[in-house]
Parts: C-alpha cells; structure tokens; sequence
C-alpha cells in the first residue's frame, strides 16, 4: 500500500484523537472534574438555563484540539500536547511523592488532586501522552520535508515510496521507546524490594541516590549526544 | 553533527526528569525515558554515508532538438535514511522526459542499486559537460545534520546541427546553379595517378612531365616542336572559403535560435555539400576580438569532422556591436591570403548584413576578389549568405511585418555588396529551409 500526503495528516489526527480522549478520560476521573462540574451546575441554576454541561464541556475542549490539527504545524502541536497534559496533570501530581504545597504550609495541597485511575493508568497515559507528542513531531518533519521536496521537483511517486519507510521508522521507533520505558517502570516495580535495603544503608537515602541520579543521568546522556555527534 | 531536533529531545527529557525529582514523581521520571530512549535508538541509525552514482554513458553526440537519455546508476551501500540526488543538465536543455531530481529510500536492506534515467532535449548547438550529480542524505527521524556531497563522473554532450541534405537537381528545368559545377578542377593541389589528357608544354610544367614519346610522334608527324606533357587529375577540384562572421551583430535573436546559429547550421551545410563533391574547403571564423580561427582547406571526412568541431565550440561574440578593424573581414582575408591567392576559390561569407557592417563587408568583398582569377567573368566568385536577423528575433506577426519593413531599409545596403562584386543571398530561416534556398535563389 502506498501512503499519501493525507494519509500521514489521518494519522496525526488519530493521534490528536488519542491524546485527547486519553487526556479527558483521565480529567474525568479526577476530582478537579466534579467540582468544575459542580460549578458549572450551580453557574447554570443562577442562570437559570438548563444545559448538560459534560457535553458542552467536552466541545469547549476539543475545539482547540482541532483547530490546533487543522492548522498543522509542528509549533501547533506542542498547543495539543499542552492542553492534554493540562487536563491530565492532576492525576500525575495526585501521585507525586513531596507536596511542596504542604510543606509550605498552604490550606490548597495535592489532596484536591485526588484521582480514580490507579497508578499503572496513569503511567500509561503520560507515555502516551508523550510518545504522541514525538510522534506528532516526526510526522510534521515528514511532511514539511515531502512539501520541500515536492517544491524541489520530485516526483509524486518517488514521495509515494518516501512515506511509508519514513512512517514507518518513525511509528516504530516511539513505540519501541514507549514499550521500553514502561518495561523500566515495571523492572523497577518488581527489583524495588531488592535494592531497598542496600538504599536504606546511605544517609539520607533520597537525597544521596536522588542527587547522584540527577547529575549522572544528564552527564551520561551529554557524552552520548557528544559521541554521537562526532560521528 | 546532531540536529536542533535532538537538542529539542534532550530539552524535553531533561525537563520532565527535573520536573519529576523536584515533585517526587516516578511517573514523570518514567515518562521522561520515552525521548531519550527515542533519540538513542534513533542515534544508533546513522544515514547514508556514501552515494555512488555512475553513468551509463561516457559520451554522447546528438543533433539540435535530439532527445538524449541519460541513465545514471546509483548504489547506496549504508546506512538508512532518505536520499536526494540531482543531476543538473546544462542551460539550453530542457527536461522531456523522466526527472533529474530523484528521491530515494534507504531502508534496513543491506545495499540498493537503482538505475535512474531521464531525458534532455538539446536546444543549441555546443559541446557540454554533465560531471556533478549532487546528492543529500537525510537522517530517517531528522536528528542528524543532512550530509551533503556530490559524485563526479562526467557525460560529454557534443550537440551539432543535423546536416542539411542538400542535392543537386540535374532536372533542365530545375538545373540548381548552385556555384562550382561538378566539371571545374583546381589548378593548384597534388597531382594524382589518375591520367587526364596529353598537351603541349607550358613554361612551368616540369621536365619529367614530358612525353616523350607522343611529342617525338608528332614531331615525326605534323612537324611541330613543342613537346607534349603528361596531364594528371589535380587531388581536389576546387576549394571553397567559408567566412563565418560571429561578432555581436550574429547573436539578434534568443539564445537559442539567433543569426549565429542559424549561420552555423548554414556552413555545416555547406561544408557537407562540397566536401561530398570533393571539394576542398576551408573556413575562416572571424568578427571576434581574439584571433580569427581558421581551418585550411582539406578534402574528405576528416576535414568535416575538423570544421564541425569548430563550429560546434562557437559561441557569440559578447560587447558591444562596434566594427573594430582589427576583427573585420578585410582583416580575415588578409590573414588568409596566402591560401586565397592562386587557388581561385569560391569564397562564401555568411553574415547578416547591416549598416552597420556593410563598409567591413564592402572593403573584404574587394579583398576577396583580388585574389579571384576570373575577375573579368560575369559569375562572381564571392557569396554573401545574408541571414536575416530580424526576422529571427520577431517574435509575433506584428514583429514580422516591422521585420520585413527593416528589410526593405537593408536593400540599399546590400545593393552596396552586390556593386562590390559579390551575389548576395538573403535567408530568413523563418520562412525558407537551407536546401529550399539554395536550388532556387542562387540560380538568379
């Protein structure tokens, strides 16, 4: 099958599709939902108009969404994936290990970001909330390149036989990623009991491992970039 | 080196891994895995990093407004990635067929060889060079810097006017006077082998011409004493002069159909047509601030080929459409004069009569037929082929008709030629083949 220009801009609009059901679904199932819900209903009732507010809400929402694929540009994207990870970031900080809002001493803490998705869910949705993301950079790149190209003189067929391998590379690629990380949290799940008593020897275990881990794993991704751009 | 895009990826693993310590979060950490495994595993690919094209053919000659294929042979050994080539044809080619920019797909194949092929048509008359085919290798996900290199494997393109068959009506009615009868022998040249007539001996004629055989007979017989030579056929039958004006007057028109070229396809008629009839011919290219290029006069195939190759390395005069002395017709037949004098040549100058050039002309006519013999014969020896450049460059009727009109300003000027001694020929390509002309005007 030989994959067209518009092929590659059905795809982005799946993905766009994704992200935001995904991201929805994950709102929906927060606690910031309800009492936005809530609010709404109580605004309707002063009002006086009787309206189903998650429809409306759910329209208010996917405008940008298509309004940001239709315009199509890489620089639209990141207003997709902005607006996903709005809607979806209460659940991922309902889960974060410090509440800097509570240290502080602020009465508004993560508490009020309470979810229903279970820790897995919520995991799975950040990874694909970001591999969409990459995915939706890749194809942009792709498709600004065939316009180039296209501007240059190629042929449409040799264009038809360009896509599918870039595509495909492409879909591979962050798929491969995407199962990689999430086969990293699983691994770390399961080796946690292991490692927790050699940890539990350091002084201030979190400060140790947390600092040691923040300045190795840039350092070695820095050399790795560098070695890579010798090549 | 990497592109902006890599540093955009490490950018968004470095924030999502600060964001995820800072907030104590295991799934901003995890989720900020997913670029940096992206960019590793994407690293790993590198893009091809040779592209070895070939052509197919080495050299090539063609005709004006001949198609040429050009096959080129492209072998991609590493790497995976998308690459461009580009084989850039030379200005005066147009592009008929196929394409000359191509994209490839490098996939996870050990190696792919493809045979790509397009094809050119050659509008102007020139010898050309084909050498760099460029090419570009894009990383598959754009996180390494485009490679950009070029192979070089050159194509000669010799392109030349397709020779015009022109033929010699032998019909009563129709007999072309096109100068030179088949008859006429030259005086001057290398004696054959071949035995033409016994005559009388002329002061000159060496002794070991004498027969003395047949002068001894009839000394015996009609007691005369003048001895009797041996007459042999001359190598060649008579020689032609080809004077190609090629100064900045010839280049009215487009680039691709002007005076000059239309002057060029003109000659290598000519030069075809006597050489066929074993004539000797000589061509004298003049109107150029350099030095006038002359080819001496020759017989034979080889002596086509030498012509050919200069009027196919010919190229307009730029500057201005001054008359400078020095690169005047008077000038060339002065140069050539040593091999104009007793030949008794036909001399043919192609040029495109003018105002403007009309007293060089005037002045090179009279040149020319000092060195004429038969002077006082009514059939002029010297032919002035007047291209018709206005016509060439009108571009519409409106253009033909101002054309015309301009042509009709020029008959003084060429009755001033003519009076000098030469038969002028006017030729508007537009409207009369080569050939046409020949078997009809030059009759008058």
């Amino acid at each position: 099958m030989k994959l067209k220009y518009r092929h590659i801009r059905l795809i982005e609009l799946f993905l766009v599709l994704l992200m935001f059901g995904l991201a929805l679904y994950s709102f929906s199932k927060n606690r910031v939902y309800d009492s936005m819900i809530l609010l709404l209903q109580q605004l309707s009732a002063l009002l006086k108009v009787d309206v189903d507010q998650p429809i409306y809400l759910i329209i208010f929402i996917i405008i940008p969404f298509l309004y940001f694929y239709a315009m199509g540009r890489e620089e639209h994207m990141d207003g997709v994936y902005m607006m996903s990870w709005l809607m979806h970031l209460p659940s991922v900080l309902w889960y974060s290990g410090l509440d800097w809002l509570k240290v502080v001493g602020s009465p508004l803490n993560f508490q009020v970001l309470e979810t229903r998705l279970s820790f897995e869910e919520v995991l799975l949705i950040s990874a694909i909330l970001v591999g969409g993301r990459i995915l939706l950079f890749f194809t942009c790149q792709i498709r600004e390149t065939l316009i180039g190209l296209r501007k240059r003189g190629a042929d449409e067929s040799d264009l038809e036989a360009v896509i599918p391998g870039m595509t495909g590379f492409a879909l591979t690629l962050v798929t491969l990623s995407t199962a990689l990380a999430l086969a990293v949290s699983y691994l770390i799940a399961v080796t946690k009991e292991l490692f927790n008593p050699v940890v539990a020897l350091a002084p201030y275990p979190y400060v140790t491992f947390g600092v040691a881990c923040l300045v190795a794993i840039p350092a070695l991704v820095i050399i790795y970039f560098h070695s890579k751009a010798k090549d | 080196m990497l592109s902006k895009a890599s540093s955009k990826f490490f950018s968004a693993f470095l924030t999502l891994l600060l964001a995820g310590a800072f907030l104590g979060n295991t799934i901003l950490i995890y989720a900020s895995l997913i670029p940096l495994f992206t960019v590793a595993l994407a690293l790993t690919f590198s893009q091809p990093s040779r592209v070895i094209v070939s052509r197919a053919e080495k050299e090539m000659a063609l005709y004006v407004d001949d198609d040429a294929a050009i096959s080129l042979r492209v072998e991609i050994p590493d790497g995976v990635g998308l690459v461009t080539l580009a084989d850039t044809p030379p200005k005066h080619f147009k592009l008929v067929g196929g394409n000359n920019f191509r994209v490839l797909w490098k996939g996870f194949r050990k190696e792919i060889v493809a045979e790509i092929s397009y094809k050119v048509r050659c509008t102007r008359r020139g010898v050309y060079q084909l050498s760099t085919i460029n090419w570009e290798s894009i990383h598959p996900l754009f996180l390494k810097q485009t490679k950009i290199g070029s192979s070089k494997d050159a194509l000669r393109l010799i392109v030349r006017h397709r020779p015009l068959a022109v033929r010699k009506i032998r019909g009563i009615r129709t007999f072309s006077k096109i100068p030179l009868p088949s008859e006429s022998s030259a005086k001057m040249g290398v004696a054959t082998t071949d035995f033409r007539e016994i005559r009388d001996y002329l002061p000159g004629d060496p002794y070991r011409s004498i027969n003395w055989k047949a002068t001894a007979k009839l000394v015996h017989s009609h007691k005369k004493w003048l001895p009797k030579v041996n007459e042999f056929e001359r190598e060649g039958k008579r020689v032609v002069w080809i004077f190609l004006d090629k100064s900045a007057g010839m280049s009215l028109g487009s680039t691709t159909k002007n005076s000059l070229e239309y002057a060029v396809q003109a000659a290598t008629a000519l030069t075809r047509f006597y050489l066929e009839r074993d004539c000797r011919v000589g061509l004298c290219v003049y109107g150029s601030k350099s030095a006038e290029r002359i080819v001496l006069p020759d017989v034979g195939n080889r002596q086509y080929y030498r012509i050919l190759k200069e009027l196919t390395a010919l190229e307009p005069e730029d500057g201005q459409k001054s008359t400078d002395s020095s690169t005047s017709l008077r000038n060339a037949v002065k140069k050539c004069r040593g091999h104009l004098m007793g030949s008794n040549p036909l001399s043919i100058i192609i040029t495109s009569v003018s105002a403007r050039n009309v007293g060089s002309l005037v002045e090179g006519v009279k040149e020319m037929r000092k060195c004429t013999l038969r002077r006082s014969t009514r059939e002029s020896q010297v032919i002035v082929i007047h291209v018709a450049g206005n016509h060439i460059a009108a571009r519409d009727d409106y253009e033909g008709i101002a054309a015309d009109l301009m042509e009709l300003e020029n008959r003084y000027v060429i009755w001033k030629v003519r009076r000098a001694g030469a038969r002028v020929v006017s030729w508007n390509p537009m409207r009369h083949s080569l050939a046409k002309l020949l078997l009809t005007r030059l009759r008058s």
